[in-house]
C-alpha cells in the first residue's frame, strides 16, 4: 500500500453502456491501437476479444499478453480484490480499462477506480442511437439503462451509419432532456481515436487549434495571469460541452502546482508532482473537442475573466 | 458369499418411501442400501454383522441442502459476532449480540485473546438491523480497541463496519469512493457499503482473498454433519472456469475421508466468457464427465435479481411499501432467455435466482419459450429462492415441470423486517409459500443460503413448519405445512431438483446408505421442538459419521 501510494496514480477508465452498443468493438481496437501505453484492459467477455493471433505474446487462458505490452484480463468475482495486484505488475502499467457488463451500472464499477494507487479518470458510456430509446422505455430495463446515461462522465454515440442523421439528432435532444447536459460526441465509423478517451498525450504535439482525426478538434490554452485553485475548477466547470476531453499543468497561487484532468464532465484537480512543474504564474492546458469547438480565442477570453 | 452387510437397528427409521414409509432395520452393502424392513426379512441377504449402534436413535434420509455456499465454510477462519446465536464447527454456540454493547464488550475480548498487536480483527456475521436505535459506528469499536485494526463484516457480505484506528489506517477520510457513509461534518462514521469502499479498509483485501481455501471444505463438512446433512450444493461455483476451483473439489470431496456429497452448480458469470453460452455449456458437460457418487455437476446457476431486504429485488406493482425502486435485473430478461434456452437445448438443469416476483415471471417466461422449442419434459429446472412466488406462478412453473426452492429461514431471519418495511403484511405472509407451492403440485424444497443464514435442515424444516419471527408472530398461518412435507422437501424434493432422486432422497433399496441420525422422531415431536431435535451425527455411503467438535481433515498419503 505505502509503495503504491508513493508511485503516480494509475489513470482508470470505465466504459459502460447496454448489450450491444459497442463496448467490444472499442475494448479490440485500444489493445490494438494503444499508441504506445501498456494498458490493462479488464474486459467482461474474453471470448469477445479479437485478437490476431500474431498479436499475442502470451495466452494463459485468463489473461492474454499482447506483443505491444497491453494486458487483458477478464472481470470475474475475483476482479475486484485483485484489481490492486495490476498496480505491481513489472513493467508497469499505464492504464487501466474496465468494461463494465451490459447491465450493470459503470459508475459502481468506476468505485474500484477511487481505490489507492488509481485516479479515476472517467466514466465512458456508450450509447447504441438505434436502440437506445427502446431499452429505456423498457419497463423492466429502462430504469437500469437510463441509471447508466446518468452516471456517464461522457456518452459516445455509436452505430451511427445504421440511422438517418436527424435520427441522430433526435437522440441527442432526448440525452439532453432525459440526463442533461453530458458531453457528448460520435463515434467514427472506422473506430474511436484512443486519445479522445483517453487524453492528449500524444496528441499534444499536433497544430494547436487544428482538426485531430475523425471531426475532432484541439486547442492549447494558457493562463494571461495567476490563478486560484478555485478560480481554476470553476474554469473547468464552465467548459462549454463540446469539449470532452481536456489535461495541463498549471501552477495555481494557492496550490502550487497541479495536474488537470477532464473527461466529459468529470475535472479532477490533483498536485503536480512531477520534476519540472511550471513556474509561477504559468501552465497549459490542451482542449479536445467535437468539430463545433471553437479557436483559443473563446478559452483565454473565459480564463481572462476569472483572473 | 461375501459378507460385508451391515444390518443397522434403529428405534425407527422414517424412510420416506411412501410404500415402505416406516422400518426397524436397514441393510447396507457396498455403501448402498440393500434392504429395509424388520430383521427377519433382512436376512434373506445373508451374513452380517448386526450394528445397534442407532438402537436409540431415529433415521431418516440424509438431508439435502439443495442451496448453500462453500463460504459457509469459509467464514468460520475468523470469529462470528451476529445477533442469533449459531454454532460453530465445534458446536459451540458462538454471536447471539443482541445489543451494540454486547458486541463492544465481546470485541474487547477477542481484542484481549491477540497477541500480536498489529494483527487485525476481522469478524463476520453482524445485521445492524435487528438493533434499536443507534447505527453501529467506529466510536462504538473503538471502545473494544483504540489501537489494533477492527473490521465488522456484515451478515448481507455488502457492509462493513471499521474502527477509527482502521479508518486511519487506510486515510479513509481522504477517500472520494462512494459509500464512504460521513457524518454532517463529513467525517467517516465508520460504515462502508459496498467492496470498493469496504477495500479502502486494509484488513478487508487479505481477509477476502483468504476465504478460497481447501481448509473451508473441511470446515463446511464438520458443519454440515453436525448438523445432520449429508449433501450439500455450491450453488455459485467457479469451477467452469477456474481449474483451480475444480481441482480442489475434486481432490477434497473424492478424498474417502470426505464426509459430505457435493453437487456444485457452475455460475458462468464468474467466468471470461459470460456472453458465449454454447461454450458455457460445452464446458460444463467436461465437468460432469468427472462426476463421481459424491461430487456431481448438477447444473448452471444463474443470478436475475438481488434480495428482497437489500431492496434489489425486482418487483412487480405495487414494488415495495418505502417506494423504494423496483429493484435490480443482475441480468436483462432477454439475456436470461437466451441462456435458458441453449442451457436446456444442451439438457443441463438450470437453477435461477429470483426472489421479486417480476424476475420469477421473467424465469418462468424464459422456461416457457424454451419448451415451445425443444420438448425436455423432465427438466426440472428450479427457481431458487422463490421468496415471492404467487399462486398464479406456482401454477405455471406446475405446468411446465418447474421446481421452486424456497428460502424458508427467512421467514425467522428478517420475517419481522419483511413485514414492516420491505413488502408489508399481505405479500410478507406468503413469503416462501410453501402450502401454496404443494397445493399448486410444485416440487419444492426448503433451504438456508447459508453462509446467509446457517447450514441446518432442521431449523429450516421447523421455519416452514411454524412460521414464526422473533417477533412471536406468525407469518403466515395458512403457509405452515406440515412436518412430514417439510422433511420430504429436504429429502426428496432436494434430491429431485437435483436430478438425484434415483439415488438420493429416501431410504430404500438401491439408494445410497445416506442416514441423518436423530435423536427423535421429527415427525411426531412437538413442531415447535423440531430445531432442538439432538443430531447425533450422519452415515455416507454406509460410513457412521458423528457430530463432533474435532476438526475433519484429508485423508494422510
Amino acid at each position: 500500500m505505502t509503495t503504491r501510494g508513493a508511485r503516480r496514480r494509475v489513470p482508470f477508465t470505465v466504459i459502460g453502456g447496454f448489450l450491444g452498443a459497442g463496448k467490444t468493438t472499442l475494448v479490440n481496437d485500444l489493445l490494438r491501437h494503444a499508441h504506445g501505453e501498456r494498458i490493462a484492459v479488464v474486459v467482461n467477455d474474453m471470448g469477445e476479444v479479437s485478437i490476431d493471433a500474431d498479436l499475442i505474446a502470451e495466452h494463459d487462458g485468463s489473461t492474454i499478453t499482447l506483443a505491444n505490452g497491453c494486458i487483458c484480463c477478464s472481470l470475474s468475482d475475483e476482479f475486484a480484490l485483485s484489481l490492486p495486484d495490476l498496480l505491481d505488475l513489472d513493467p508497469p502499467i499505464d492504464r487501466v480499462v474496465v468494461e463494465a457488463s451490459g447491465i450493470s451500472d459503470p459508475g459502481s464499477v468506476a468505485q474500484y477506480g477511487t481505490l489507492p494507487g488509481f485516479r479515476l479518470d472517467g466514466v465512458v458510456v456508450l450509447v447504441d442511437v438505434e436502440t437506445i430509446r427502446g431499452h429505456a422505455a423498457d419497463a423492466r430495463i429502462g430504469p437500469q439503462v437510463l441509471r447508466q446515461l446518468e452516471r456517464a462522465d461522457l456518452l459516445v454515440l455509436t452505430k451511427l451509419d445504421l440511422v438517418a442523421a436527424h435520427d441522430v439528432s433526435e437522440v441527442r435532444s432526448w440525452i439532453a432532456d432525459v440526463v442533461g447536459p453530458v458531453p457528448c460526441t460520435d463515434a467514427p465509423r472506422d473506430g474511436l481515436d484512443p486519445s479522445v478517451l483517453f487524453g492528449l498525450d500524444h496528441v499534444a504535439g499536433r497544430d494547436p487549434g487544428g482538426p485531430i482525426d475523425h471531426g475532432f478538434r484541439t486547442t492549447t490554452v494558457r493562463p494571461g495571469a495567476p490563478i486560484s485553485r478555485d478560480a481554476l475548477d470553476r474554469w473547468l466547470a464552465g467548459l462549454p460541452s463540446h469539449v470532452i476531453r481536456s489535461k495541463g499543468r498549471v501552477h495555481t497561487t494557492d496550490h502550487g502546482p497541479v495536474v488537470v484532468h477532464v473527461v466529459g464532465r468529470r475535472r479532477a484537480i490533483t498536485p503536480d508532482r512531477s520534476a519540472s512543474p511550471p513556474p509561477p504564474g504559468t501552465g497549459t492546458i490542451v482542449v479536445i473537442g467535437t468539430g463545433e469547438m471553437g479557436g483559443d480565442e473563446a478559452f483565454e477570453h473565459g480564463w481572462d475573466e476569472l483572473t | 458369499m461375501a459378507a460385508n452387510i451391515t444390518i443397522h437397528s434403529a428405534r425407527e427409521i422414517v424412510t420416506m418411501n411412501p410404500s415402505n414409509p416406516s422400518a426397524s432395520h436397514v441393510a447396507v452393502r457396498d455403501g448402498r442400501i440393500l434392504g429395509v424392513g424388520p430383521l427377519d426379512e433382512l436376512t434373506i441377504w445373508g451374513d452380517h454383522t448386526l450394528d445397534h449402534t442407532f438402537a436409540d436413535h431415529v433415521l431418516v434420509p440424509g438431508m439435502i441442502e439443495a442451496h448453500a455456499h462453500l463460504l459457509e465454510g469459509a467464514l468460520w477462519a475468523f470469529p462470528y459476532v451476529g445477533y442469533f446465536p449459531r454454532r460453530d464447527p465445534s458446536g459451540q454456540w458462538q454471536g447471539g449480540l443482541t445489543t451494540i454493547e454486547e458486541l463492544v464488550d465481546h470485541l474487547a475480548v477477542l481484542d484481549a485473546s491477540l497477541s500480536d498487536p498489529d494483527q487485525a480483527l476481522f469478524c463476520w456475521g453482524l445485521d445492524p438491523i435487528y438493533f434499536d436505535g443507534d447505527r453501529l459506528t467506529a466510536r462504538h469499536l473503538d471502545r473494544a480497541s483504540s489501537t489494533r485494526q477492527i473490521v465488522v463484516f456484515h451478515a448481507s457480505l455488502h457492509l462493513a463496519t471499521v474502527n477509527t484506528a482502521c479508518l486511519e489506517a487506510g486515510a479513509i477520510a481522504d477517500a472520494e469512493t462512494e459509500g464512504v457513509v460521513r457524518d454532517e461534518h463529513g467525517r467517516p462514521t465508520g460504515e462502508l457499503q459496498e467492496v470498493p469502499a469496504m477495500m479502502l479498509a486494509p484488513p478487508m483485501t487479505p481477509a477476502l482473498k483468504s476465504l478460497r481455501n481447501d481448509q473451508s471444505y473441511w470446515t463446511l463438512a464438520r458443519l454440515a454433519v453436525n448438523a445432520g446433512v449429508t449433501t450439500v450444493t455450491d450453488l455459485a461455483s467457479q469451477a467452469l472456469f477456474n481449474q483451480g476451483a475444480a481441482d480442489a473439489s475434486a481432490r477434497i470431496v473424492n478424498d474417502p475421508a470426505y464426509p459430505l456429497r457435493f453437487v456444485p452448480y457452475c455460475t458462468p458469470s464468474f467466468g471470461p466468457t459470460v456472453q458465449d453460452d454454447d461454450a458455457v455449456a460445452a464446458r460444463f458437460h467436461e465437468l460432469a464427465a468427472t462426476n463421481t457418487d459424491k461430487l456431481h455437476y448438477g447444473g448452471i446457476k444463474l443470478i436475475a435479481d438481488g434480495s428482497i431486504q437489500g431492496y434489489t429485488a425486482v418487483m412487480n406493482w405495487p414494488g415495495y411499501v418505502t417506494g423504494a425502486p423496483q429493484g435490480l435485473w443482475q441480468v436483462p430478461p432477454d439475456r436470461l432467455d437466451h441462456m435458458v434456452r441453449t442451457y436446456h437445448e444442451a439438457g443441463i438443469n438450470v437453477h435461477i435466482h429470483a426472489n421479486g416476483d417480476a424476475v420469477i415471471d421473467a424465469a418462468i417466461d424464459a422456461v416457457d419459450r424454451a419448451l415451445r422449442t425443444h420438448a425436455w419434459l423432465d427438466h426440472r429446472h428450479t427457481v431458487q429462492h422463490c421468496q415471492l412466488t404467487s399462486a398464479a406462478q406456482y401454477r405455471r412453473m406446475a405446468r411446465l415441470g418447474m421446481c421452486g426452492n424456497l428460502f424458508a429461514n427467512h421467514l425467522w431471519f428478517w420475517g419481522d423486517q419483511h413485514y414492516a418495511s420491505t413488502v408489508g403484511p399481505e405479500r410478507a405472509h406468503r413469503l416462501e409459500a410453501a402450502a401454496t407451492a404443494k397445493r399448486e403440485g410444485v416440487r419444492f424444497s426448503l433451504h438456508s443460503d447459508a453462509a446467509v443464514t446457517p447450514l441446518g435442515q432442521l431449523h429450516t424444516m421447523w421455519c416452514a413448519v411454524n412460521r414464526l419471527t422473533p417477533s412471536g408472530r406468525v407469518l403466515g398461518e395458512h403457509e405452515r405445512i406440515s412436518a412430514y412435507d417439510a422433511l420430504h422437501a429436504v429429502t426428496v424434493g432436494a434430491a429431485y431438483q437435483l436430478h438425484l432422486d434415483h439415488v438420493l432422497g429416501s431410504i430404500e433399496v438401491g439408494k445410497h446408505a445416506d442416514f441423518t441420525v436423530l435423536e427423535e422422531n421429527p415427525l411426531t415431536v412437538h413442531p415447535i421442538a423440531i430445531r432442538d431435535i439432538g443430531v447425533w451425527g450422519t452415515v455416507l455411503g454406509g460410513v457412521p459419521r458423528p457430530a463432533g467438535s474435532d476438526p475433519i481433515g484429508p485423508t494422510s498419503r
